[in-house]
């Protein structure tokens, strides 16, 4: 009857990689029940085991019992064997099962255990396979976007073709630019210098039309008569070369009106008439020779110099201003060289009578006996000096209290020379580019220093000797002109004399415009 | 144009008289309200006629300022006749006559006629200078007389004409020689004994020498 107990120790003392074995078939059969569903069955699978196996065990009952459902098991295992059992050899037998019981309950522990720690790897490996399943995911899609790239390289590929085409198509245009900008530039020049020359013959047709207008001056009493060929082509011409130059220069004078006016205001308020047409040509060529003259290059270099000459700080007497004034200067800056060049000769005298002179000199005018002597004579010639000028032809206009004022205080500043006739042509002159002060000032500037001091005393004696020693050059360096005049009995100072005494003012025609007056 | 004599003329007297206003209208038959004034001397030439003879008048209009007075002296030498003019609207000018006259008496050739004149008659609300008085300087002075008016042109010609017909009258009466050209008158070139020269240089042959 005894069953041999080598049996189940044997079977109970299985290798211990039996419980992870049967746990591996535990979790291949049951993946998907519940934790509590298969607690129960390793239980019933424990219990059935149990009564085969009651030997060996791995761990102390102590130990088992200290586990708390060990404990529990144990105790309902000690009622089952108290039931039935004879006690004597009854008793051998239960201590074995007690053995067995608790070596079973030790497995179990060491199997719950195990299961825990499987339990804890599978939620590992659950874990990592949600990962790989995400990066599977991810991949997947890396490997449907990667064709999407592979289509957007293709198509970089063929833009960067596209690019360097129009960057090659860009570089051909600036080339062919750059070359039209050139042709361009060098057309433009051409063009400028065939204006240029356009002007050029412009200036050598007015002029020589000028020329061809003859003015046969015999006898005083003939008066002036014009003759000129070419019918009406050149009143034509003159009138559309006015009309052209007039859109770059309105101050010029308009060829209808003049002509039914038959007298003109130039710029300085000099009053022109015309009693003919040939004379109203005639004035519209100078004026369009001038206008012409003033745009050449030679005239910009011209101006180009003044303004070189008015920028530096001194401005004396040289060859170099000699022969820029020979030049001419340019009409608007006239008035500051001229105020320049006066201020330059007379500024000893500005320093030595001080700032105010010249207003304590108009200020003395009307009680000093200097203005007294020459107050009569003065008011005499003052409407008698520029009859023709608009500025001096009113006896209330500026003008004339301009040059009553420049002519009185010179009387006061040089009660020597006074006044003589003469000085109201240089006033009356610089007064048509100065001011009161700097006409004033002028005026001394001709008389004390560029002329000799005796040139306007009582006896002109200084302009008489100028004749003299004119009348000496001309028979020196223009002897045929000497003798001719010699033959006809002529002396020249009766002409001459007033071009000294006026600076030529009442002498040479005043023209408007650039280049006209020196 | 030929002429039988040319006459030199010479206007002098005080500035703004109206000198150059009186040879305006006498050459060019034209007043002009304010004239130029004259620095220097101006000149003027005209042809008239007395007696059927074409005699051109060479006319020195001369400056009235003091200062001029040594170069209006220069050309009384060489004058048939001159203009001495005040104007009677001022009677300083008419003061300085006496000065004027010692002048022409100094320097011109002792039978030159001269001729006072009393200029801007036409101004006779201004009148500062009677008539009368006029008539009695050139009367105590041995001058013709006349009272003109440059802008009216009353008695200018009168005044030049009559002036040349004296001198005519002194060729006449053989006061002046006519081949002495310091008495201011020429023989014109047809009538001249010795010209051989065209006649747009009228007696110009005679000078040869200058200065």
């Amino acid at each position: 009857m005894s069953s041999p107990p080598s049996t189940p120790v044997t079977h109970m003392r299985s290798p211990p990689s039996t419980p992870a074995t049967h746990m591996c078939m535990l979790s291949c059969s049951d993946w998907q029940c519940s934790k509590t569903g298969r607690q129960a069955r390793h239980v019933s699978a424990l219990s059935s085991s149990f009564e085969r196996d009651d030997s060996s065990v791995d761990s102390s009952p102590e130990d088992v019992l200290r586990h708390p459902t060990l404990r529990s098991l144990s105790l309902d295992s000690a009622f089952d064997n108290d039931s039935g059992v004879a006690i004597a050899p009854v008793s051998g037998k239960q201590a074995d099962l007690q053995y067995n019981l608790t070596s079973v309950k030790l497995a179990l522990t060491q199997a719950l255990e195990r299961e825990a720690l499987l339990q804890s790897r599978l939620e590992q490996k659950e874990s990592q396979c949600s990962e790989l399943e995400e990066q599977v995911r991810w991949l997947l899609s890396c490997k449907s976007s990667g064709g999407e790239n592979r289509l957007l390289e293709e198509k970089l590929r063929v833009i960067r073709r596209e690019n360097e085409f129009l960057d090659e198509e860009v570089k051909q245009l600036v080339d062919v630019q750059q070359r039209h900008k050139q042709q361009y530039k060098n057309q433009q020049r051409k063009i400028q210098d065939l204006e240029m020359e356009i002007e050029k013959r412009k200036l050598d047709y007015v002029y020589l039309l000028q020329s061809l207008i003859t003015m046969p001056t015999g006898d005083p009493r003939d008066g002036l008569e014009v003759r000129l060929f070419g019918g009406n082509t050149h009143h034509d011409s003159i009138e559309k070369l006015l009309e052209e130059a007039r859109t770059t220069n309105p101050t010029l004078p308009n060829y209808d009106r003049l002509s039914r006016a038959g007298v003109h205001t130039d710029c300085y308020g000099f009053k022109h008439h015309f009693r003919s047409e040939g004379l109203l040509l005639h004035y519209l060529c100078q004026h369009l020779v001038v206008h012409y003259t003033h745009r050449l290059a030679s005239s910009r270099q011209n101006e180009a110099k003044w303004h070189k000459v008015l920028t530096s700080k001194f401005i004396v007497r040289t060859s170099v201003l000699k022969s820029l004034c020979r030049g001419g200067i340019p009409h608007h800056l006239r008035p500051s060289v001229w105020q320049r060049l006066i201020h330059t000769e007379v500024a000893d005298i500005r320093v030595a009578k001080g700032d105010h002179y010249f207003s304590g000199l108009v200020n003395m005018a009307h009680d000093s006996q200097h203005v007294h002597r020459y107050k009569k004579q003065i008011s005499l010639d003052l409407l008698r000096t520029m009859p023709d000028n608009i500025n001096y032809s009113d006896a209330t206009s500026d003008g004339i209290q301009s040059m009553t004022v420049v002519l009185q205080a010179f009387c006061i500043h040089n009660p020597a020379l006074g006044y003589c006739q003469g000085m109201n042509f240089v006033a009356a002159f610089f007064l048509l580019f100065l001011n009161t002060e700097d006409s004033f000032w002028a005026l001394v500037a001709i008389t004390e220093r560029y002329f000799a001091a005796n040139y306007f005393d009582e006896n002109l004696s200084g302009a008489q000797a100028d004749q003299l020693v004119l009348k000496d050059l001309v028979k020196e360096k223009l002897p045929h002109l000497h003798r001719h005049f010699c033959h006809h009995d002529v002396d020249i100072s009766s002409v001459t004399l007033n071009w000294f005494l006026t600076l030529f003012i009442n002498a040479v025609p005043f023209m408007c415009g650039d280049d006209a007056i020196v | 144009m030929s002429y039988a004599y040319l006459f030199k003329y010479i206007i002098i007297g005080d500035t703004g008289v109206g000198k150059s206003c009186l040879l305006l209208q006498f050459t060019d038959k034209r007043f002009q309200p304010v004239h130029d004034l004259t620095i220097g001397v101006e000149f003027g030439a005209r042809m008239i006629t007395i007696d059927g003879k074409q005699i051109k008048l060479q006319i020195w209009d001369t400056a009235g300022q003091e200062s001029f007075r040594s170069i209006t002296r220069s050309y009384y030498r060489g004058a048939a006749g001159a203009l001495l003019v005040y104007d009677i609207t001022r009677r300083d000018t008419f003061n300085h006559l006496t000065s004027w006259l010692e002048d022409a008496r100094q320097h011109a050739s002792s039978n030159m006629a001269i001729m006072l004149i009393g200029n801007k008659s036409d101004l006779e609300a201004r009148r500062d200078v009677k008539r009368e008085e006029g008539e009695a300087f050139a009367r105590e002075h041995g001058l013709i007389f006349m009272e003109t008016s440059a802008k009216t042109a009353s008695n200018v010609e009168e005044a030049f004409i009559n002036t040349a017909k004296e001198i005519y009258q002194k060729i006449q009466d053989g006061v002046f020689d006519i081949n002495n050209e310091a008495n201011g008158i020429k023989i014109g070139p047809q009538h001249s004994p010795t010209s051989g020269l065209p006649a747009s240089s009228p007696g110009g042959n005679q000078g040869g020498g200058c200065c």
